[in-house]
């Protein structure tokens, strides 16, 4: 295959790739025109040399009712015509209905002269080796039938159309030399803007996100590629961002609880203390530890989802029973704070290939959220549904809280984001602001979508989409 | 009973080894994984700690080569990685239990009970601390001979103090204890029972049964 023989060549880049086929392709097309005009000038040349012969064995037919029986003026007739075109190797034969030869010009070659005659025959053409002749029997106004030949040597028919090829030769020779230069010069102008985007795109890097490709409006194949580049430049400068704000954001969320133990065990370790103040301070150092520890497996675990390459074995798991789970594990909670807890009783149990443990953290916070948002009296409603054949879960989390307002709404799912300033709540348990993009994270792994719409002061509802498809 | 902590990280080592000695057993401390195999640490101890990511041979290394040998002392394993392929493998090589770093110690000694009991004998089916007494054939508690009435969660997280009797036991571990997994959240699931519990145990006594122990968890009160 030449494409991979020239994958093989180093050099063969584009652009000479372009001009070999290029020329190839015009040397081709000039080689089919060339045989097209040797072989229609050939048959353009016969044809015309057949309608001349035909027409004058048809005058001769005439001359000869004319002049009958006077043959000698129909022999002087016959040799006219031949000595007329002696260069063009013309000849003519008069042979009686036997075949046998009245007269013949000098120059009638034996093959033709010893040729039957075809009694059957009115008029016709004869090819005979290199020679060719129109031939006609001519019944009136004798008793005894004429037959009358004119011909002539096809060489100078052949003669003809070799000068014409040597004419053309050069011609095909010239464009064979010019087209891999037009070839070339045409693929450098083609593929110009394309070096120019690969100049452009060698000079990228990591840290230089900002630079993008030219485009020049025109809307072609090649502004279309810049524009495919420049977006995905644009993707990836995003996710490079977001990924420094997470890393910065994870960093400060990491100082808080660091700086608090060391503090505690500066001031722990300045002077002599009681065995009881220093208890108090391991355990106060304890509890930062533990803060961290959750922390850092929080950001695991949101590493971990980020990533969707990491496949993980998934089993097939009763999503109802999860969420039942779930809903026992807060009952007691919810209880204590007089919130009302319920399950919307589910048709069936919903069955779907995930995680379980990463799902039980999906519903775990959301229900964690919404009983710690709701007033006392309050209600957390809970429903599973969905997940007949071919359909979508859907797990719904309403409260009867103080809701969301607008302007915090779409950043809820957000790393670090804290609503807590539009969520009037008493608790000061320290959320970490992670809880929400790791449902986030969790259910887009499991192909899913997670929604939220609030009304506030009337309550919030989280919707929580699983595809239940293997 | 001795217990041998093979563990690279010094700070750890000991912080596992003085708890271990303080809870009444001996703990032998075995710096990296070819000394492990070398000294047949798993032969000589009634239960092993054992870290996978160690210098010169691999945690799997040494319980693969023990496990090959028939030895089959209880060992708890020690990852840093919690993800499920890494249990499985740990799993698959031998081990008996296992605990993700960061850990708390208490957990790491619960479970040092746990696994030793659970190879040596079979579980008791009453429990006794005190003047409490839980059945759990009939999910039963009587306190100085009286009935008392549990809920199902209090039942499961008295039997699991009692087991643990007067030492910690972490919420992780009452949270998987009694519902099958565990909830690291803003609200802490267990302490809403816990005084319910108190509330019920509590009555006519000066301190509280169940004492909380700081960012530890909780301890059924020696008595």
């Amino acid at each position: 295959m030449p494409s991979r023989l020239f994958n093989r060549i180093p050099w063969a880049t584009l652009r000479v790739r372009l001009t070999i086929w290029n020329t190839l392709v015009v040397l081709l097309v000039t080689l089919a025109a060339l045989l097209a005009v040797r072989f229609g000038a050939r048959a353009a040349l016969y044809r015309e040399a057949d309608a001349v012969l035909r027409g004058e064995v048809n005058e001769v037919a005439i001359a000869l009712k004319d002049l009958y029986p006077n043959t000698e003026a129909v022999v002087a007739e016959l040799r006219r015509k031949a000595a007329g075109h002696e260069e063009r190797g013309w000849f003519t034969q008069l042979l009686n209905d036997n075949g046998e030869t009245i007269w013949k010009s000098d120059s009638c070659p034996d093959e033709v002269a010893a040729w039957p005659v075809a009694r059957e025959k009115i008029e016709n053409l004869v090819q005979v080796k290199g020679y060719r002749f129109a031939r006609r029997r001519i019944t009136d106004p004798a008793d005894e039938p004429f037959h009358v030949r004119i011909g002539m040597a096809t060489a100078y028919l052949d003669e003809d159309i070799n000068t014409l090829a040597r004419l053309l030769l050069p011609v095909a020779a010239g464009l064979s030399l010019l087209t891999p230069l037009v070839g070339y010069w045409l693929a450098l102008r083609a593929t110009k803007p394309v070096a120019e985007i690969l100049r452009t795109a060698e000079q990228l890097k990591p840290t230089r996100l900002g630079d993008r490709l030219e485009v020049h409006g025109t809307k072609d194949e090649l502004d279309r590629l810049s524009l495919t580049i420049n977006r995905l430049l644009d993707e990836v400068a995003g996710h490079v961002e977001r990924q420094q704000q997470f890393v910065a954001d994870a960093a400060h969320e990491l100082r808080g609880p660091l700086a608090a133990m060391q503090s505690s065990l500066e001031v722990g370790i300045s002077q002599n203390r009681t065995a009881d103040a220093y208890r108090e301070t391991l355990a106060d150092v304890l509890e930062e530890a533990r803060h961290l520890s959750k922390l850092s497996n929080d950001l695991l675990l949101l590493a971990e989802t980020g990533d969707e390459t990491s496949v993980r074995p998934r089993e097939e798991i009763d999503l109802t029973a999860i969420v039942r789970q779930t809903i026992a594990m807060f009952g007691g909670v919810a209880e204590e704070r007089s919130v009302g807890l319920v399950l919307d009783p589910p048709a069936a149990n919903v069955k779907l290939h995930g995680d379980a443990s990463q799902l039980r953290q999906v519903f775990g916070n959301l229900l964690d959220n919404a009983i710690r948002f709701t007033p006392e009296g309050g209600r957390v409603t809970v429903s599973v549904g969905g997940g007949e054949a071919g359909r979508q879960a859907v797990v719904t989390v309403a409260d009867t809280g103080c809701g969301i307002a607008p302007e915090h709404l779409d950043r809820v799912f957000d790393r670090f984001y804290k609503a807590d300033a539009s969520r009037t709540h008493s608790d000061t348990a320290r959320g970490g602001g992670l809880g929400l993009a790791i449902c986030r994270s969790i259910v887009e792994r499991h192909g899913g979508s997670i929604v939220v719409v609030s009304t506030p002061s009337r309550g919030t509802m989280f919707t929580v989409r699983l595809p239940t498809g293997a | 009973m001795h217990v041998s902590i093979v563990e690279d990280d010094p700070v750890i080592a000991k912080a596992v080894s003085t708890a271990v000695r303080e809870a009444g057993h001996q703990c032998t401390w075995v710096a990296d994984g070819e000394s492990a195999i070398r000294d047949k640490t798993l032969l000589s101890s009634d239960i092993v700690v054992l870290d996978l990511m160690l210098p010169k041979a691999s945690g799997l290394d040494v319980l693969r080569s023990a496990r090959q040998a028939g030895v089959r002392t209880p060992v708890i394993v020690l990852t840093a990685r919690g993800a499920v392929p890494d249990k499985l493998e740990g799993f698959e090589a031998g081990a008996d239990d296992y605990l993700v770093k960061p850990f708390a110690i208490d957990e790491l000694l619960a479970r040092i009970e746990a696994v030793h009991r659970r190879t040596a004998h079979k579980p008791a089916m009453e429990l006794e601390a005190g003047d409490l007494h839980l059945s759990l054939a009939t999910k039963r508690l009587a306190m100085a001979g009286r009935t008392i009435e549990l809920t199902p969660t209090e039942f499961s997280i008295l039997e699991l103090l009692m087991r643990f009797n007067g030492q910690v036991v972490t919420r992780k571990m009452l949270c998987e204890h009694v519902w099958g997994f565990d909830w690291d959240g803003p609200t802490n699931v267990i302490e809403v029972h816990i005084n319910r519990l108190r509330g019920k145990l509590d009555k006519g006594r000066d301190e509280s049964l169940i004492r909380t122990i700081r960012g530890r968890g909780y301890a059924l009160a020696s008595v």
